[in-house]
């Protein structure tokens, strides 16, 4: 249910974060963001197969590989805030 | 004995002023009986102050002391010391039975068998040692476990003699499957309980829409039952309790029957004709003697009781089986509103009992009484009750005699036992959310319109859902502000919802 980070990644709110993973809709929302970008031809920020062209396996591959410069707002304990 | 008398507020206050005093009281106090401590009522409900006596003497005229009333005063009674009690909790006992409610002026009391509260130990307090040990375990792997899950780990490692090191895997693989159970944030929790309710729901047959239950008793079952536990009626349709006996008594069947026969109420018309005679203005009551024999009731008790009854002064008459009330002057209004009480007249029993009826359980070898009707305070306050297993299926009744933690349990619990009784297998956890939001707010509310649908906190969302004109004007009337924060709201404003992805706001990391 929850996908697992592979590396340790420095998160800016410290130790409690660091053991959290994304939650399914945070990695939803993250990796369809960056497959948009993507798509309108933003420049791939890993080494890819050059035989994958769809943005969206470019931008979960990038996902996989902690490669994605977007994370989620969240307040400091952990819990995310809705429409602020 | 203790002296108990029901006072005014005025004469309270001057005692504790003037005290030590002598105070002069109107009645009699029998002098074979010591008294050395007296309770003052005003209200009738709790005992306001408690004063010691030194002496009781009988009353003289000219001396000097506190007076009761003006005239009519019998006994002199010297109070040494008096202090104003507060919230006490008074298990005190009438001498001639009856409670504190029913001292019109005085009586003579005794301590009750006082009861011992001892606290019991938290749950997690009462732990195996073992059990203990896991949860710690678990604490350093930053997880928390549920106390029940890892009474079962142990449990698990004691029967297959588990070494620590493949307990430690055991654990690990608990905490992950606990995880996996757990909801992401933002997970519509409520759509998804609301289909898995309502799906198998739509299985339930005709069939179940009546449904003879235990020991000719008539249940409402199946989808209606599920409708009216949701809708927080205020009586369910056939309100019935299940009561169980204690321990010592619980396989004996006299005491089962007796008890049965006494919480069955039983009205006056129950038991006879009456008849209004309007010329002459008189009552007859016919009592029959089969229906007396079978609720075990003689014609004294009838009698006794009768003459408790408020009737001015009315005098009965008796004549065989045929009681005759006269009325001391006719009138046609007064015969027909006495007419009206005698007819609903409780005899005997508890209110609201209309029937009870004893089985015995083959199971845990013990007497069980069902009932029509519910009267949770009254049986739970019986001698030979189990009151701890005892259950009633009126949910607003339960919240109101046990509090609303008891109530939001009694929702669940009834609700999946009408699910399972038709079959269906819904997890509870759908339940429980329904039955947390119909009680979250310390009354149990109905889910739709009169209920926690009614009560939002959106405009528009209320307005989305019923009788929109009514409240959009209302809102516009007074002001009220809509802060976007639900979801129905922000589907009219044509926002992302609060939902899933839609409730997750992205931000660029910083890089290093």
């Amino acid at each position: 249910m929850v996908s697992t980070v592979s590396s340790a990644i420095n998160y800016p709110f410290g130790e409690v974060m660091a053991e959290r993973k994304y939650s399914r809709y945070e990695k939803a929302r993250i990796v369809g963001a960056r497959a948009l970008q993507i798509s309108m031809g933003a420049p791939i920020l890993i080494e890819i197969h050059e035989n994958i062209f769809d943005p969206l396996r470019i931008a979960l591959y990038e996902f996989d590989n902690d490669a994605i410069p977007m994370t989620v707002k969240r307040i400091k304990d952990g819990t995310i805030r809705g429409n602020e | 004995m203790i002296l108990a008398w029901k006072d005014t507020v005025k004469k309270v206050k001057d005692l504790v002023d003037k005290a030590p005093v002598c105070y002069c009281v109107d009645y009699d106090i029998p002098t074979d009986e010591k008294f050395t401590e007296a309770l003052i009522t005003i209200s009738g409900k709790t005992f306001v102050a408690k004063a010691k006596i030194s002496k009781v003497t009988g009353f003289e005229k000219g001396k000097e002391c506190l007076k009761k009333r003006k005239d009519g005063l019998k006994t002199c009674l010297k109070l040494d010391k008096i202090e104003e009690i507060q919230d006490d909790v008074v298990n005190y006992e009438e001498v001639n039975g009856g409670s504190i409610e029913r001292i019109e002026s005085f009586a003579f009391i005794v301590k009750k068998e006082e009861a011992k509260i001892e606290l019991k130990e938290s749950y997690e307090g009462r732990l195996d040692k073992d059990v203990k040990n896991v949860l710690k375990i678990t604490e350093k792997k930053h997880y928390q476990l549920p106390a029940k899950v890892a009474e079962k780990l142990v449990e698990v490692k004691r029967k297959y003699d588990m070494e620590d090191k493949d307990f430690d895997k055991l654990i690990d693989a608990a905490i992950q499957k606990h995880k996996e159970t757990s909801v992401d944030p933002f997970e519509a929790v409520g759509i998804v309980g609301a289909q898995s309710i309502g799906e198998p729901g739509t299985q339930m047959t005709m069939r179940t829409f009546h449904f003879a239950g235990i020991a000719e008793m008539d249940v409402t079952l199946g989808l209606p039952r599920l409708i009216e536990i949701v809708d927080a009626r205020k009586t369910p349709s056939t309100p019935s309790m299940t009561i169980f006996l204690r321990k010592e008594v619980k396989e004996n069947e006299e005491k089962a029957v007796s008890l049965a026969r006494s919480i069955e109420s039983t009205n006056l018309l129950d038991l006879s004709d009456i008849e209004v005679n309007t010329t002459e203005s008189f009552i007859r009551i016919l009592l029959d003697k089969q229906k007396m024999e079978e609720r075990g009731l003689k014609k004294e008790e009838i009698l006794s009781k009768l003459k408790k009854m408020r009737m001015q002064k009315n005098t009965i008459e008796e004549d065989g089986l045929e009681l005759k009330i006269l009325l001391e002057e006719p009138s046609y209004k007064k015969l027909y509103q006495l007419y009206e009480a005698l007819k609903t007249y409780q005899i005997k029993g508890l209110g609201g009992i209309k029937r009870a009826i004893i089985k015995f359980d083959q199971k845990n070898k013990e007497w069980v009484i069902y009932t029509q009707g519910s009267n949770l305070a009254g049986v739970m306050e019986l001698k030979d009750v189990d009151f701890t297993r005892t259950r009633t299926n009126d949910i607003i009744e339960i919240a109101q005699v046990l509090g609303i933690e008891a109530a939001r349990n009694a929702i669940i619990e009834e609700s999946i036992s009408t699910l399972q009784n038709a079959g269906l297998n819904t997890d509870v956890r759908h339940l429980m959310l329904v039955s947390d939001m119909m009680t979250f707010d310390g009354n149990v509310e109905a889910i739709g319109r009169h209920g926690i649908s009614g009560k939002k906190a959106s405009v528009l969302a209320r307005a989305a859902f019923e009788i929109t004109s009514k409240h959009l004007l209302n809102a516009g009337l007074i002001g009220e502000v809509d802060r976007l924060n639900g979801v129905a709201e922000n589907i009219i404003v044509g926002q992302p919802i609060t939902l899933g992805t839609g409730a997750i706001k992205l931000m660029y990391k910083r890089g290093d």
